[in-house]
């Protein structure tokens, strides 16, 4: 693959992760603005659910960006012969090259596993998941922001 | 049960890399029939002592991520007992009775 596609393809990921990036961070203007919302907030009051919705759907982008195109982009970016390797071997060598931590990736996945759940009758529960689930969404922007500004050009 | 000798060395490994001494660790679920295939990793963790729901979410992201660490990506679901409270999900109640206890750390 010639550099002018590769570059192409890294393009083309960053652009993705830019976007859910952006929409995290506007919603996290909003959310900051509020006190931590309780669990019965959570659960009746129908723009803070879509707000919080709308950090969870993005989180969950932002990590499959991540995986699927910016994770093997990288790696043909910096001409590391990637294509047979399994993901877990894709993350070990870009934890290597100080592009992530692969332990926090980790965590971050189960996070986004158990937002699958609903855990019905355990407000307590969702509520501690969601809130779990925005402090890694915020963690998970650092993470993306770190990792484009170690990009060579 | 159907978990391999990596697995169930890796469940203990983490469970006492992670959760307060003192607690156990049950396998529940399709994994403790023999007769049936796949299905996710079922457990209940028993802490000495309840935690609150935050510390809940919290042990069961550290001991599911480093088994994600371990022997990699899959389906695994934590119930965390809550000891010292009335605690009546069917959920823990099956498991304490059908479950298989693998790790007391």
């Amino acid at each position: 693959m010639s550099d002018q596609v590769q570059r192409a393809r890294l393009d083309a990921a960053l652009w993705e992760c830019d976007r859910h990036v952006a929409a995290l961070d506007e919603a996290k203007v909003d959310w900051r603005a509020m006190t931590t919302p309780s669990a019965l907030d959570l659960e009746t009051d129908s723009s803070l659910r879509r707000l919080t919705d709308q950090i969870l759907y993005r989180f969950t982008k932002l990590q499959d960006s991540m995986g699927e195109r910016l994770v093997p982009a990288t790696l043909s970016w910096l001409r590391e012969p990637h294509e047979a390797w399994a993901m877990r071997d894709r993350l070990d060598r870009l934890e290597r090259l100080a592009y992530l931590d692969v332990a926090q990736w980790l965590a971050w996945r189960d996070v986004r596993n158990r937002l699958a759940h609903e855990y019905p009758g355990d407000a307590a529960r969702r509520h501690a998941v969601v809130l779990a689930a925005v402090k890694a969404a915020e963690a998970l922007c650092a993470a993306y922001r770190s990792w484009k500004a170690q990009l060579p050009a | 049960m159907r978990l391999t000798a990596k697995e169930q060395a890796s469940i203990g490994s983490a469970a006492r890399s992670v959760l307060p001494p003192g607690s156990r660790v049950l396998l529940f679920g399709s994994r403790t029939d023999d007769s049936r295939r796949g299905g996710d990793i079922d457990l209940l963790v028993e802490p000495p002592v309840a935690v609150d729901a935050a510390e809940e979410v919290a042990l069961c992201n550290r001991l599911a991520s480093l088994l994600y660490c371990l022997i990699g990506e899959r389906r695994i679901d934590i119930v965390v007992a809550r000891p010292g409270t009335a605690d009546n999900r069917l959920v823990v109640a099956e498991a304490r009775r059908l479950g298989i206890a693998l790790v007391q750390t």
